[in-house]
């Protein structure tokens, strides 16, 4: 069964770079224009999501905080994907419960490592 | 406690050559990162007016504009010759430029790229003590426009690069301390 990525953006260039990225291996990509759609998108139980933090109608920290004050969703591993590389700021995503932190710019291989490193810990888990 | 410790902590003035540093990393990395091309810096356009259109940008081209706010104040507005912009566009997406045109993200790619410089940027003189935070892009494109600003004084920066031959402007206006 393919892994399903929820990725939240408000620039369709990165959702079309995501898609790209992941074009070689057995994933259906979704995709949210903001954080009111992503918890949207997200009640599909996707296997993990990736969270733009500054975007328009909902950041990518409040919807976090939503996810994780909802039962149902609380537990998709979440990733954070920004240009706010911050110390402060990765701080703060790791607080509310993101698993990781990419900083724009990235590459390919620095995406795809990060998400599967997580995918297969969140299976490990699942599992045990 | 004595008072000392209420002081704030000193941080050093922002030099010309710190800006022209983290601009030049924050164009370098993201168009190397994200195009794999490398930029040919020109440097910087001596003494420019607080108001004017930068010399370097003719006919049709596109402006994303970023700006920062927090321990210091103001907006990059980077142009790009509708060429390169296109090329830029094509590469990043694996399109061709007809593919870009249909898609309609020229202009969101600008945007993001920007983004991307002014978040290279800002993080770069964050590591001097300086914390920021980016607002949304904005982009226009067209031929015969400029984008001014309301500042009455600040400090203004034109960096001029080259990509594949064609120009790209970074246009930093700040607001005085």
């Amino acid at each position: 069964m393919p892994h399903r990525i929820l990725t939240v953006d408000d620039s369709k260039t990165v959702r079309i770079i995501i898609r790209n990225a992941f074009k070689r291996f057995d994933c259906e990509i979704l995709e949210a224009g903001n954080g009111m759609e992503g918890l949207d998108r997200a009640k599909s139980k996707p296997d993990l999501i990736l969270l733009d933090i500054t975007m328009p109608v909902m950041s990518g920290v409040e919807m976090l905080e939503r996810l994780h004050a909802d039962p149902e969703l609380a537990g998709i591993p979440v990733v954070m994907l920004t240009a706010e590389g911050q110390k402060t700021t990765a701080e703060r995503a790791m607080q509310l419960g993101s698993r990781g932190y990419l900083m724009k710019p990235f590459t390919n291989d620095a995406l795809i490592q990060q998400v599967s490193t997580i995918l297969a810990l969140q299976e490990k888990s699942v599992a045990a | 406690m004595g008072r000392d410790h209420l002081m704030p902590v000193a941080r050093d003035e922002i030099s010309d050559a710190s800006i022209e540093r983290a601009i030049e990393k924050g164009v370098s990395e993201v168009l190397a990162t994200m195009a794999s091309e490398k930029i040919e810096s020109l440097g910087r356009t001596p003494n420019p007016p607080l108001h004017s259109r930068p010399q370097d940008i003719e006919g049709p081209h596109v402006v994303a504009s970023v700006g920062f706010v927090g321990d210091i104040n103001g907006i990059i507005n980077t142009h790009f010759d509708d060429q390169v912009a296109t090329e830029l566009s094509a590469k990043i997406l694996g399109m061709s430029p007809a593919e870009v045109a249909a898609a309609g993200v020229l202009t969101d790619s600008m945007g993001e790229l920007t983004n991307m410089i002014v978040g290279v940027f800002k993080n770069t003189l964050g590591e001097v003590g300086y914390v920021c935070k980016l607002t949304l892009p904005s982009i226009i494109r067209g031929a015969d426009f400029h984008v001014d600003h309301t500042l009455r004084s600040g400090r203004r920066y034109i960096f001029n690069f080259r990509c594949r031959g064609r120009s790209i402007v970074t246009d930093i206006i700040m607001e005085e301390d």
